[in-house]
């Protein structure tokens, strides 16, 4: 799942060279600048990927802290 | 003319809007809001010697000090606005009070008393709620347009129905129920990604592109959701146009209706988001005067006039990849970063020199203050001084730094708007490639 949701980073920062330099302890924010839209766009792409149901209004940003933590919270959510 | 005080709030558009207007999808991140508060630093660029520039939170001393050796004149206040760290307002990323809210909320410290003298100029950065009311509270000096109108012109619906009035080509629509924001949106996805925009987005950044039918599903639930809360639905839906510029006009339309076109800026942007703001090359202007632009530009103005409004505007206008002009596509009641931009440039024009306008994004991880910063950069040549004409101006300070003495806090992260100076475009990139160079030497971690 991990490298799926790099590839989706890498779409939604439109930066081919992103899967080299990113590790699972990088911060999508701090590390990769994800603004708020790309956050945004990574959600809806990670949703219609992998089937699964985020809840905008209760969504924190520490969830995007690492992508170790991103990818944790993405395998615990609900199907759609 | 009176001196003037500018100050304002940036993301104004967040200010104007319904409580009970129902929101696309956004995330809250704090450390946007402490950048988007600072941003009012920016407004120094329009003052003369005798104008003010009050900042929520006063500018550094350091800062200010480089400012006035290149050349900019302003007085600033010393004393920080009651903060607004506290309240929730319900905007992603945006401030919670207005400078003005917090004004008035000041208005029996007699640091903010002393800093605004009678007869003195209000120049809002946009009229929000608490323009007027500080106009009157202090003394003020200032005629602005009525909220509702002003309400009205800035938003996306507004610039829909100028579109029509101008009997330009329209492709926007403005949809007021989840059903026909479903419907709509699935029929603009059998040709291609389209956009739904917030009715008063913030430019650039209340934009969703929406490409898959779930996604389009998703936000169609999250409006659901929120109308069964009792909340009304404006969302514009239009097919999401490739574009080869984006450039934007500002002008200023006069109490007694007068237009006057100000300036044009290329930009680059990021994603559609504000990324660089440019000095429009030849060849757009020329193409931009065989489309008559700037008489439809003050028609635009003339038409707002008709609707009450008067003072600054900024319309958003891009080049599509097709080679064809897409004139109006967003209308901004404010001043604008690009007018920023144009005010740092007729100060540089006067020694000689020209900018663009940019921003550095990065994490502070240091602990030195911004006279440090201003040191080392002039050792490595990054900075722009009287000696040195290809250097990086930093316009703003506290969008990442905090206050010099203050305790040490975590990383955090930060904005830096700048002009990069140079006489050619490679000399301006250059001058923003040593800048961000030297940043790391000062523990800013450099994002791209």
């Amino acid at each position: 799942m991990q490298q799926q949701i790099i590839e989706i980073l890498a779409e939604v920062k439109q930066d081919p060279s992103l899967p080299k330099r990113v590790t699972g302890a990088s911060h999508l924010v701090d590390d990769l600048n994800l603004d708020s839209l790309q956050m945004i766009d990574l959600i809806l792409k990670v949703q219609d990927k992998f089937s699964v149901v985020v809840d905008f209004d209760s969504f924190q940003v520490e969830h995007l802290s690492s992508l170790d933590r991103f990818t944790q919270y993405v395998s615990g959510l609900p199907r759609a | 003319m009176s001196p003037r005080i500018f100050c304002g709030t940036f993301e104004a558009e967040a200010h104007l809007r319904p409580r009970d207007l129902a929101k696309l999808p956004a995330i809250t991140d704090g450390g946007s809001t402490r950048i988007v508060e600072a941003m009012d630093e920016l407004l120094f660029a329009f003052c003369g010697p005798t104008d003010r520039v009050l900042t929520a939170k006063s500018m550094e001393n350091a800062h200010v000090d480089y400012l006035h050796s290149i050349g900019f004149e302003f007085i600033r206040n010393r004393f920080d606005l009651p903060s607004s760290a506290n309240q929730v307002s319900g905007n992603a990323g945006v401030p919670a009070l207005s400078v003005f809210d917090r004004m008035l909320d000041a208005a029996g410290h007699e640091n903010l008393a002393g800093f605004l003298p009678r007869e003195i100029q209000l120049e809002p950065f946009a009229v929000l709620p608490g323009t007027s009311a500080v106009a009157d509270r202090f003394g003020l000096i200032g005629s602005f347009p009525a909220l509702d109108i002003v309400r009205r012109v800035n938003t996306k619906s507004y610039s829909l129905e100028m579109r029509d009035r101008l009997q330009l080509p329209n492709v926007g629509v403005a949809v007021e129920t989840v059903a026909s924001f479903l419907d709509r949106g699935a029929l603009l996805l059998r040709q291609g990604p389209f956009l739904a925009k917030d009715d008063y987005g913030v430019s650039g950044k209340g934009n969703l592109r929406i490409d898959s039918a779930r996604a389009l599903g998703t936000i169609g639930q999250h409006l659901s959701a929120q109308v069964a809360r009792g909340n009304r639905i404006r969302v514009i839906v239009e097919p999401y146009l490739r574009k080869s510029a984006d450039f934007s006009c500002q002008f200023r339309v006069e109490a007694d209706g007068k237009v006057e076109v100000i300036s044009i800026q290329e930009l680059e942007n990021h994603g559609q988001a504000f990324g660089t703001s440019r000095s429009p090359r030849p060849e757009l202007m020329e193409l931009l005067d065989r489309h008559a632009y700037f008489r439809l530009m003050n028609e635009v103005g003339s038409l707002m006039y008709a609707d009450g409004y008067y003072g600054d505007v900024c319309v958003d206008s891009m080049v599509l990849e097709d080679g064809s002009l897409a004139p109006l596509v967003e209308i901004n009641a404010r001043k604008s970063m690009s007018l920023i931009k144009h005010a740092v440039d007729e100060h540089l024009a006067k020694h000689g020199q020209k900018g663009c306008f940019t921003s550095v994004s990065g994490v502070n991880e240091g602990t030195g203050d911004f006279c440090r910063l201003i040191e080392l950069l002039e050792a490595e040549e990054a900075l722009y001084t009287r000696r040195n004409s290809v250097g990086v101006i930093p316009l703003t300070c506290r969008t990442m730094f905090e206050r010099s003495g203050a305790p040490a806090t975590p990383p955090t992260r930060g904005r830096l708007y700048v002009s990069a100076v140079g006489e050619t475009a490679d000399q301006q990139r250059a001058a923003l490639a040593r800048f961000e160079s030297a940043l790391p030497k000062f523990g800013v971690r450099v994002l791209h």
